[in-house]
């Protein structure tokens, strides 16, 4: 040892010291003093985003005197206060369109959007054109309604405000369509605290039915119950979506009425999702738990479905014109399975093409190797076989032991990203993605089983879209699609290419409204042909001369509703309030331009 | 090296096991399936592409019972496996001490030619085997190392049979802690572990089996 001391060129008692100064508590504790990383990027959209951004907006207005500062702490601390209030009050916090209204409000001193579209709904009133808020429901008896439920083996969904004070009485929607569309809002309820996803009744996009229901019940212990009397002698309900003959089809809509209900005004605060059971004597018992969406109507062949249901006839049409390319189509398998790999290597079809990309060994990371399969596949598809565990992809080792895992959703949003269709081809898939999030499956399967079943599918050349899907599907692996199937993030990019006569492109977007058409309904005043349309509305960022931001075009976009909903999500706003959609980059598509103000002009790639 | 199994999230993977207890015996496969017929949509090779939600411990005790016996019955065939390879790797080695002993015989043989060589002074022919005797000599001590550095995935077939006796010592001890599980079933996480395990155990010998 005292050798290598005589080695050192420094004696090691100093070093030593060095050392433990070092690890001093005050090097500890600076180390504690980091700005901790945001928590979640889902907050983005949350409170906590408008809070950051009121007070980094008055962080930079602060004066330098001590007198300013308490006046702007205490001016902060109200601001912060109101925008929990108004999030509050409105109780939908997760709603993206209301966070864009907020901030944007903020920013020039009153909120444009909402007075915008109170003017833009009441001229559609006045002119009796179709009005985005409000939609034909069809009545059916609550017995009517019972018998519907109880028709159909797959649980329904409902949801609930209970009064506070009784805890025995309160309001429950019914709805067929877990998943009908629109915006999502974050709502706790009101006995576990809990918080869940939901689509608020004003956003009535494509939701099936929210509608209040006065009922008596007895709540459980373990936080459900059991209806037991009705107290309202009808319930409303959206024939359109528990409507199923044996085959699997939907009824035709016929309205038997027609009234017009504005659901603005439905407060949405504590409600939950609950699962629909039948018990004995016919009686409705719930459990709280979010269901899967439910509602999936067969599409094509044997194991092709579709949700919602009433996408279907206009979806099956569309996807048979569709022409689908195989040679713009990638495999990646994220699975450390030697029975894959070998059977990889052994199929003569992904031999020949080699097509198919496997997770190697040594990959510690896997969103990266996610975001490489992603861009590889660009503008085409990418079938990704993962290991799937509760909401995530996970990768694990032979032993168990994990690798890494990503998210789903994060997936989806990356191939949203790079402009790819994803299939997540993983167990039960279909369960996890929303209804507009993507490609699913059903059911859980065997990798070397899908992995035959797309060899087999690719090897027979398919043509079309429709053909494609009619062969992945098996009884094994039944593939659920949204209607968005050909949506992308391209709705998004196509959009900047608006022009006005000058040919400026005009990308100072005021704003992009999402839930306005029912894709049930044909709105009226629009042509029968797209009825699974939305629209999107952009509105200039200046003023006119009354003061308002008007709009400068509505577009209606087929079968991308879904696409512009995820994207919007990305979109940010930076202080000259231009809207940034450059990441998507695009693929076919068609857009339906119904009306543009002025001498503006559209363009379609 | 990835992340410990997270006990909250506990997971069977069988998938190595099952594809390796399908090719080298298919017919027990069959077995498992007829005395679990409820289990045997999981007994195909591959990788089943999620959990289900329901894979509670509670509520899987059948499911335990029924890894349980497919670890005991893989493991079985693991040991049956690993003993033949063990006698492959003897015979292999055997054949290599063959090989190196008549190589020191020909070095000797060579070495003594050369002295008589040198005797009758015929300098060239003596230069040759001399070379020979030497070069003889080096193989045939260096055998062994010299596979080392030309294959060191393969490894010599000493080390290949080290590591078989270690596999066999590990799928012994497995398989008698299944048996365990299957008369005395034990927690979920402990027989997830057995499960990662024997996965692993599968995989190993697979792969090594290819050297041997």
């Amino acid at each position: 040892m005292s050798k290598i001391y005589s080695a050192w060129p420094i004696h090691p008692i100093p070093m030593a010291l060095l050392f433990v100064l070092l690890l001093s508590p005050q090097a500890v504790l600076a180390q504690r003093g980091r700005p901790t990383p945001h928590p979640s990027p889902h907050l983005h959209h949350g409170t906590e985003r408008v809070i950051e951004q009121e007070s980094r907006h008055m962080e930079r207005r602060s004066s330098s005197t001590a007198t300013d500062m308490r006046s702007k702490e205490q001016d902060r601390q109200n601001k912060e206060s109101n925008a929990k209030s108004i999030l509050d009050s409105k109780a939908v916090s997760g709603r993206i369109e209301q966070h864009a209204e907020l901030s944007s409000a903020r920013a020039i001193g009153r909120n444009i959007w909402l007075s915008q579209f109170n003017q833009m709904q009441s001229r559609y009133q006045a002119e009796k054109r179709w009005d985005p808020y409000v939609r034909p429901i069809s009545l059916l008896s609550y017995e009517q309604f019972q018998q519907k439920q109880f028709e159909k083996n797959e649980p329904s969904v409902i949801a609930a405000s209970v009064d506070k004070e009784s805890n025995e009485r309160g309001s429950v929607i019914f709805t067929g369509n877990w998943n009908g569309g629109g915006s999502l809002v974050k709502i706790s309820h009101p006995f576990s605290g809990k918080s869940y996803s939901f689509i608020p009744a004003s956003d009535v996009a494509s939701a099936s039915l929210y509608l209040p229901y006065l009922v008596s019940f007895e709540r459980s212990s373990k936080g459900g119950g059991r209806l037991t009397k009705a107290t309202a002698p009808l319930v409303a309900v959206d024939e359109e979506m528990f409507a199923y003959d044996k085959n699997e089809v939907t009824y035709h809509r016929e309205f038997r009425f027609d009234p017009r209900i504005d659901l603005r005004s439905y407060d949405t605060t504590n409600i939950e999702a609950f699962q629909l059971r039948r018990i004995e004597n016919r009686q409705l018992e719930f459990v709280p738990g979010l269901a899967e969406p439910a509602t999936i109507a067969k599409l094509l062949g044997c194991c092709v479905y579709v949700r919602p249901p009433a996408y279907k006839g206009q979806l099956v049409k569309f996807l048979k014109e569709i022409r689908f390319d195989v040679r713009r189509l990638s495999v990646a398998l994220m699975v450390h399975d030697s029975a894959s790999r070998s059977y990889l290597a052994s199929d003569r079809f992904f031999a020949q093409h080699g097509r198919a990309e496997v997770i190697h060994r040594n990959t510690k990371d896997i969103e990266p190797w996610v975001v490489a399969q992603l861009k590889k596949a660009s503008g085409g598809t990418l079938l990704l076989l993962s290991h799937v565990e509760g909401k995530d992809y996970v990768v694990r080792e032979a032993n168990g032991a994990e690798v890494g895992r990503i998210s789903i959703e994060r997936t989806n949003e990356l191939a949203l990203l790079h402009g790819v269709t994803l299939f997540n081809l993983g167990c039960k898939t279909g369960a996890v993605l929303r209804q507009h999030d993507g490609i699913g499956v059903y059911d859980t399967f065997n990798s070397i089983h899908m992995l035959k079943t797309i060899s087999k599918a690719l090897s027979t050349g398919p043509k079309t879209i429709a053909s494609f899907l009619e062969r992945l599907g098996t009884p094994e692996a039944r593939i659920v699609i949204p209607a968005s199937i050909m949506a992308n993030a391209d709705a998004l990019a196509a959009l900047h290419r608006l022009h006005d006569e000058s040919g400026r492109e005009i990308v100072e977007k005021g704003r992009i409204r999402v839930p306005a058409i029912d894709p049930i309904v044909s709105p009226r005043g629009m042509t029968q042909g797209f009825p699974t349309a939305m629209s999107v509305f952009l509105t200039s960022r200046l003023p006119n001369e009354r003061g308002f931001f008007p709009v400068v075009a509505e577009i209606n976009i087929v079968m991308s509703g879904c696409a512009v909903l995820a994207a919007a999500k990305k979109l940010t706003w930076d202080g000259s309030e231009r809207l940034t959609c450059k990441e998507f980059k695009a693929v076919p598509y068609k857009p339906v331009v119904t009306h543009l103000y002025g001498d503006l002009k559209w363009e379609v790639r | 090296m990835g992340s410990p199994i997270n006990e909250a999230d506990v997971a069977w993977p069988v998938n190595e096991t099952i594809t390796y207890l399908t090719e080298r015996n298919p017919i027990a496969v069959t077995e498992l399936k007829e005395h679990f017929p409820k289990f045997s949509s999981l007994l195909q090779p591959g990788m089943t592409m999620g959990r289900g939600e329901d894979e509670s411990s509670s509520k899987h005790t059948g499911k335990a019972v029924f890894i349980a016996n497919l670890l005991a019955v893989a493991l079985l065939e693991a040991e049956s496996d690993v003993d033949q390879k063990l006698k492959l790797a003897r015979e292999n080695i055997a054949r290599a001490n063959k090989y190196q002993s008549w190589s020191q015989y020909l070095a000797l043989l060579m070495s003594g030619t050369t002295l008589g060589l040198i005797g009758f002074e015929i300098s060239l022919a003596a230069k040759i085997t001399s070379i020979a005797a030497v070069m003889g000599s080096l193989l045939g001590l260096t055998s062994e190392r010299i596979l080392d550095v030309i294959d060191p995935t393969a490894g010599s077939y000493r080390s290949i049979f080290l590591k078989l006796v270690g596999l066999a010592e590990k799928v012994n001890a497995l398989r008698r802690e299944a048996l365990v599980h299957i008369n005395f079933p034990g927690s979920e996480e402990a027989l997830a572990a057995l499960t990662g395990q024997a996965n692993a155990v599968c995989l190993e010998i697979k792969e090594l089996g290819a050297q041997v």
